[in-house]
């Protein structure tokens, strides 16, 4: 289970109120879609990052934890005055379960719904919940959104079909291996600096940061980029100096069975030499894009 | 009932602004402007200027002349016998405001200098 600020816009204006503050074009997205989007200062740099999906006519907005509130407000104080939108907080009353597997099916066939047919960002509504299947530069996991109080009997079903849930850090260590960030991995980057700028819409008009965005686009030039470290070694957050002297600035690490993952930002020319020095210790880079 | 019908939904969240009393400023070029868009509806129509979210800074400006509304939400300014509406959330972004209007051929029309933004788009229609 995982820990998010569940928002549920209502009212005929929502779509337009969430689409001039994302740098992600929402407004002509098809229903039963999600699709991701990034919050952005003025200055272009992250502040929060969020899923969006259409549900029987209204919005469910799922954005990080920590930003929460902040995220409800942005949105709420920018309602025009005649504009129909008004937010609830569903924190309370929709749980996600993230499931990572490499047979997905079997979860449906448990609860005897054979033929489902998962595509990327589809959004699959069963009764009750409603399923996602998202794709990251690592692999793909399914999303479940579901009532709080059905949560317990669904997670006997996964019981059942042999899933089991992890614990903070072997979740930490798993989420790493798949490559999805945090906010605390992106916070304050740029969206081209962490692999995002398919996150960017240039088409979509004004919306804070558009205007760093659109010179990025077309004269900007990527120092640093967020990357997947995969080493032996294990190695904590903070700030390092790799042996050519080139800064690192991992901002989240998990080791487990003599494997360690790290999500870390490091100067482009470093990343393409494949392997880095870093701590005493060989790791493997590899440059982070998310479609 | 679907995943949206259960339990635990709070009500709809409030926005907590502090409402203070506007005080509007026009250019003599802009109430020119103003009174040639009102074209005589003086009377039944109102100038609404309000703020939302947008823009490359933040905030958007809007103004739009409309029907006077009945929400009772709004602050009523007298402009050269011209009524202009701001509403109460909008009102501690937009007290203090100053309304031009320019004649160009590219981004002419009104142009709004407001004191309490820390930065504004080169546009001129976007303030944070």
């Amino acid at each position: 289970m995982r820990s998010q600020s569940v928002t549920l816009l209502q009212g005929n204006d929502s779509i337009n109120v969430i689409d001039r503050v994302v740098s992600t074009r929402i407004v002509d997205s098809p229903d039963s879609h999600g699709v991701d989007v990034l919050f952005c200062d003025y200055n272009g740099r992250i502040t929060d990052i969020g899923s969006i999906y259409k549900i029987q006519e209204k919005i469910l907005l799922l954005s990080s934890e920590v930003m929460g509130d902040k995220t409800r407000k942005t949105l709420i104080d920018g309602k025009s005055w005649n504009e129909h939108c008004d937010l609830i907080i569903a924190d309370e009353a929709i749980g996600r379960v993230t499931l990572v597997s490499d047979d997905f099916q079997s979860i449906f066939t448990r609860m005897g719904l054979d033929g489902i047919e998962l595509e990327r960002n589809r959004v699959i509504e069963i009764d009750d919940m409603i399923a996602v299947k998202s794709e990251f530069p690592g692999g793909s996991v399914l999303d479940i959104l579901l009532p709080l109080n059905q949560m317990d009997d669904f997670m006997s079903i996964l019981e059942t079909a042999e899933y089991s849930e992890m614990s903070d850090d072997r979740w930490n260590f798993v989420r790493l291996g798949v490559c999805i960030p945090t906010l605390t991995d992106i916070s304050g980057n740029l969206p081209n600096e962490c692999g995002m700028i398919n996150l960017i819409s240039n088409d979509k008009g004004c919306y804070p940061g558009q205007e760093v965005h659109a010179r990025l686009e077309s004269r900007g030039r990527t120092v640093k980029r967020l990357c997947l470290l995969t080493g032996e070694a294990a190695i904590s957050p903070g700030k390092y100096r790799l042996s050519n002297g080139s800064p690192a600035h991992i901002t989240s690490c998990e080791s487990s069975d003599s494997v360690s993952y790290g999500i870390a930002k490091l100067r482009v020319n470093d990343i393409e030499s494949g392997y880095v020095n870093l701590d005493g210790a060989i790791w493997k880079v590899e440059s982070l894009t998310y479609l | 009932m679907g995943i949206l019908g259960g339990e635990g939904f709070s009500l709809p969240v409030v926005s907590e602004t502090e409402v203070v009393d506007v005080k509007l400023n026009f250019t003599d070029k802009a109430i020119s402007a103003l009174k040639q868009n009102m074209n005589g509806d003086e009377n039944t129509h109102v100038l609404v200027i309000s703020a939302q979210s947008g823009g490359c800074s933040g905030y958007l400006y809007d103004m739009k002349i409309i029907k006077k509304p009945e929400d009772v939400g709004f602050q009523q300014i007298s402009i050269d016998g011209i009524n202009v509406f701001v509403h109460n959330k909008d009102s501690s972004m937009l007290n203090g405001i100053l309304v031009d209007f320019k004649e160009t051929l590219m981004g002419g029309g009104f142009q709004i200098e407001n004191p309490n933004a820390d930065r504004a788009c080169g546009c001129g229609q976007s303030f944070g």
